[in-house]
């Protein structure tokens, strides 16, 4: 069954603000990652898959239903955590998801019980009748997770969910909410401006730029490809670059003043960096195997690059 | 909180995930459940004796003046008369608009502030489904302070009385006034404050919006009355809410015109109720209108 798809879907808010071109795509149920710098559009396709906004032209589909026209219906089959605070800070979680799970026509013993039942699953169980306003950005982060999901969804939209956590809050919101796909069978859609997040957890990337998609594929098909040499010279890095492109590598810069060359099975690579390096006499301070990250999907399309510590390369020794 | 550190995530929180296969009891529910829930925050119930200090106090200060006329009406045999049915309300105004303007910013401004209104609108509701249940938990809170006293006033001209069953047939049909007076002031007051805490997601700021609203009108209204001359003026009277409640009162009670401050030979009753309805319908627009773009 179809998750989710987009068809020309437009967004041009009343101010002028273009936030979604066109967008067009189709997902099957998984985990979904959704890339994209800040201001890509990406909570704004979130608030259209919701019913929230309505499109200024085309048309979305989630869980074949269409959000504009059938709201409540799409609504009571999804999860939203918003990308911003959005808890009540004088009640406590517990009476609070309570709240929430009546609001989505639980009654009363249930919604209790399941609110329970998800603060224990996001690790909360023991703060859960403390008022929220003593709560730490990561409680909070997951408060906001446990709300989601307490109406039981079909389909969780999270929307930047490691935002403002510490390391290793990160990495617990992160296997939380592949455990919350993979283990309970429940899609996931979740956005982030960093691309390591989301190759960490998703099995599906999609990624957009300026409102428009840039490349939605299996996680896999973006990282075979991408394994590339990092190389660094004390000076002459424009020589070396004309060299290795004379001798028919596609080199690029890496924006640091060092080159990428990309790295094919047969290591040939290594073999003409070095020469020609020894040929132009140019002191090589660095080589470096590095694995190519999701960032660079957006080179290869001419897009924005995402900043972020997690869309770095991740260094590999040689 | 658990600690991280010392336990590892995957075998903290694993023990399962049950579906729920249980009732959804869909929007009219969720709708009925926001209500119950926002009658409750009306009266601070379940938020600990502070939080609940003030609804306690308006509240008692709305009705014991009933109670004390009651006892008045009972032990002098009705020489003592300082509340009646239509001054009561105008008597208390201020306590009314006290209470409006420490509630209406915990219902609407609250959810705005805290960002959860988000949250509302991402589940099984309508925007319009949200402002109708904060908003009828308001005017239920307002009617119980409006409603009760008039009742409280009732029972002491019945019980001051040797022969009840006579006294409460001839006081009877006065309910329906009681009610209906009550409940026209909880409609205005609940829609007014309600409108006008909805824009602003700041409590206090909201609050003091409220009062003062309720008190710059009255202030305003008597300057245009005093100023401008000519058939407009009665009109003039009208832009202070409470003037339109106070009106409406001695209209529904029948108060001698000879009496009332609001009634005159050329003034009619009707047009503080055409005032009042104005002043629901308006304030509702509002309301829809601001929760219709507010952000989210």
């Amino acid at each position: 069954m179809q998750l989710l798809s987009a068809d020309e879907l437009t967004m041009r808010y009343p101010g002028g603000v273009l936030a979604l071109d066109g967008l067009t795509l189709e997902l099957e149920p998984g985990l979904i990652g959704l890339v994209g710098a800040n201001g890509a559009g990406k909570s704004t396709f979130i608030k259209i898959l919701l019913g929230l906004l309505r499109p200024t032209a085309g048309r979305a589909t989630v869980l074949g239903l269409d959000p504009s026209a059938e709201p409540i219906e799409v609504r009571q089959r999804i999860g939203y955590l918003p990308e911003h605070d959005c808890l009540p800070t004088d009640v406590s979680a517990a009476d609070f998801i309570t709240h929430m799970a009546r609001m989505s026509g639980l009654p009363r013993a249930s919604a209790r019980e399941r609110a329970a039942e998800m603060l224990r699953h996001v690790g909360l169980y023991e703060a859960r009748y403390r008022t929220m306003d003593g709560y730490s950005t990561g409680m909070k982060q997951r408060v906001k997770l446990a709300q989601s999901l307490v109406h039981d969804p079909q389909l969780l939209m999270l929307d930047e969910p490691t935002n403002g956590l510490d390391p290793a809050g990160r990495d617990q919101m992160l296997e939380l909410i592949r455990r919350t796909g993979h283990r309970f069978g429940i899609s996931v859609l979740v956005s982030s401006h960093l691309l390591g997040e989301i190759e960490r957890v998703c099995d599906h990337l999609i990624a957009i730029d300026g409102g428009r998609l840039v490349r939605s594929a299996r996680i896999g098909a973006f990282t075979a490809q991408t394994a590339a040499l990092a190389v660094e010279v004390d000076h002459g890095a424009g020589q070396l670059r004309a060299w290795l492109t004379a001798a028919g590598l596609n080199v690029e810069d890496d924006g640091k003043g060092g080159l990428l060359v990309p790295l094919a099975d047969d290591g040939l690579a290594y073999d003409l960096v070095r020469d020609g390096a020894t040929e132009l006499g140019l002191p090589l301070v660095r080589l470096q195997r590095t694995r190519h990250q999701l960032q660079d999907l957006f080179r290869a399309t001419g897009g924005r690059v995402p900043v972020g510590s997690g869309a770095a390369h991740t260094q590999e020794p040689s | 909180m658990l600690e991280p550190a010392k336990t590892e995530t995957g075998t903290i929180y694993d023990i399962g995930y049950q579906h729920y296969d249980g009732a959804r009891l869909g929007r009219p529910y969720a709708v009925w459940s926001l209500f119950v829930h926002g009658l409750a925050s009306v009266f601070a119930l379940g938020r600990g004796l502070r939080a609940g200090l003030i609804p306690l106090v308006l509240g008692a200060a709305a009705i014991l003046p009933a109670a004390f006329q009651a006892l008045a009406t009972a032990y002098t045999d009705g020489l003592i008369e300082l509340f009646t049915y239509s001054n009561y309300f105008i008597s208390l105004s201020m306590v009314f608009a006290f209470f409006c303007a420490s509630r209406a910013p915990e219902l609407m401004s609250a959810d705005q502030r805290t960002r959860t209104l988000v949250l509302y609108f991402a589940r099984a509701l309508h925007r319009e489904d949200y402002v109708l249940a904060k908003v009828l938990a308001l005017i239920t809170g307002v009617l119980l302070l409006t409603a009760t006293p008039l009742l409280i006033l009732f029972s002491g001209h019945v019980f001051s009385s040797t022969d009840l069953w006579a006294a409460f047939r001839e006081e009877a049909p006065l309910l329906v006034p009681i009610f209906g007076s009550s409940l026209v002031m909880a409609l205005m007051m609940g829609t007014v404050s309600a409108a006008i805490a909805s824009f602003t997601p700041r409590r206090s700021l909201a609050a003091a919006a409220v009062l003062g609203y309720f008190m710059l009108s009255k202030v305003v209204a008597e300057i245009l009355t005093e100023s401008i001359n000519g058939s407009w003026t009665q009109w003039m009277e009208l832009l202070d809410p409470i003037n339109a409640l106070g009106g409406f009162a001695d209209w529904v009670f029948e108060t001698d015109p000879a009496l009332s401050q609001y009634l005159g030979a050329d003034v009619s009753g009707q047009r503080f109720g055409i005032a009042c309805l104005g002043y629901v319908i308006l304030a509702s627009a509002a309301l829809v209108a601001r929760y219709r773009k507010v952000a989210t």
